[in-house]
């Protein structure tokens, strides 16, 4: 895999942020409801949490019709997945980084 | 001068349906290819699997001569290959500069404002692409074609639904590239633009396809006046 260059990684890695406040927003409120700290995840749900973002990433290229220009920039779907979930992990990192402290 | 890039005895079926038995595409350096045929019969499923974008059933793809056990477009676009696909190919999230610059950086390719001049979009190039005609966004994907420089551009049918002064532009642009050594392979349907443009000609029908030469050629030919050109390769003949 060929990581491109910041130009073309950085508004996936952006989307890929996005997704992951959005998803991890709408995780909180449930775990909320449910009575449940959202804060302290186990690894599968963390696991599903960073395959959602992926899942919901690739629906957004999909919805934008970017797979046939991503593709001629030499972008493969593994490398546009590992764009979309490095903002996760390292949002997901400093957030157990930060329960830890608090 | 030898191919640059070979879909040889390519088949494919859909849900047990054969669209293509043993048709075979061929890109040429400095040749402006046109592939002819009528709808439905598999022009835009050779153009994908030649370039990766879909598996074939059977058939040898080889680009810079090597044969390639699965192609797929985001390797051979690497490599020098650009797909334009006959859908929209800019994403729709960002403007039409940022994905030509894009392109640049990633390629290290033309200047950006230099294609944007040559193909007339100048003045849309700040907008994202679904605030553009149909004929600004195709003249926008040639732009795209510019900056990256390929060896080889497969696109299928760039003239869908644009203007004769848009067509001339986009065939001028084609036959420049092919001038400077790129390998231009077309399909369309809007055959006197597309023999301008030509210098060979192919015709996909019944699952295969043929390889009818000049234009000049192609239109002497019998069964491809008969049962594609219809009455305006009758008129040509006359």
């Amino acid at each position: 895999m060929r990581f491109p260059r910041l130009m073309i990684a950085r508004p996936y890695m952006l989307r890929g942020f996005r997704l992951w406040i959005l998803t991890r927003g709408l995780l909180v409120i449930i775990l909320a409801l449910a009575e449940t700290d959202p804060f302290k995840l186990g690894v599968t749900v963390t696991l599903a949490l960073l395959s959602l973002v992926i899942v919901v990433g690739f629906i957004d290229t999909y919805r934008h019709h970017e797979r046939a220009f991503l593709s001629n920039l030499g972008v493969s779907s593994i490398t546009l997945a590992t764009l979309y979930v490095i903002p996760a992990v390292a949002g997901e990192a400093t957030l157990q980084v930060l329960v830890a402290v608090a | 001068m030898r191919p640059v890039l070979v879909a040889d005895s390519v088949g494919k079926s859909f849900g047990g349906q054969r669209v293509l038995s043993s048709a075979t595409l061929r890109a040429v350096p400095g040749q402006v290819r046109v592939l002819f045929g009528t709808n439905g019969v598999g022009k835009s499923t050779l153009l994908k699997i030649a370039c990766g974008a879909m598996s074939a059933d059977s058939g040898v793809i080889q680009f810079r001569n090597r044969v390639l056990q699965s192609p797929r477009l985001h390797k051979l676009a690497a490599e020098g290959l650009f797909y334009l696909p006959d859908h929209d190919l800019f994403s729709r999230a960002f403007t039409v500069r940022h994905q030509l610059e894009m392109i640049r950086c990633r390629f290290d390719g033309r200047d950006v404002d230099e294609a944007a001049q040559r193909l007339g979009i100048v003045d849309h190039i700040d907008k994202r692409p679904h605030q553009l005609s149909g004929g600004e966004r195709r003249r926008a994907e040639l732009a795209a074609v510019v900056v990256r420089r390929p060896i080889c551009l497969l696109a299928d049918e760039p003239y869908r639904g644009i203007p004769p002064l848009d067509a001339e532009v986009m065939t001028s642009t084609l036959v420049e590239l092919a001038r400077s050594g790129v390998a231009v392979v077309i399909t369309g349907h809007e055959v006197p633009t597309l023999l301008d443009a030509a210098d060979h000609v192919s015709w996909c029908t019944s699952g295969t396809t043929y390889e009818l030469g000049s234009p000049y050629a192609a239109q002497q030919h019998h069964a491809f006046r008969r049962d594609y050109l219809g009455m305006w390769g009758k008129a040509k003949a006359v």
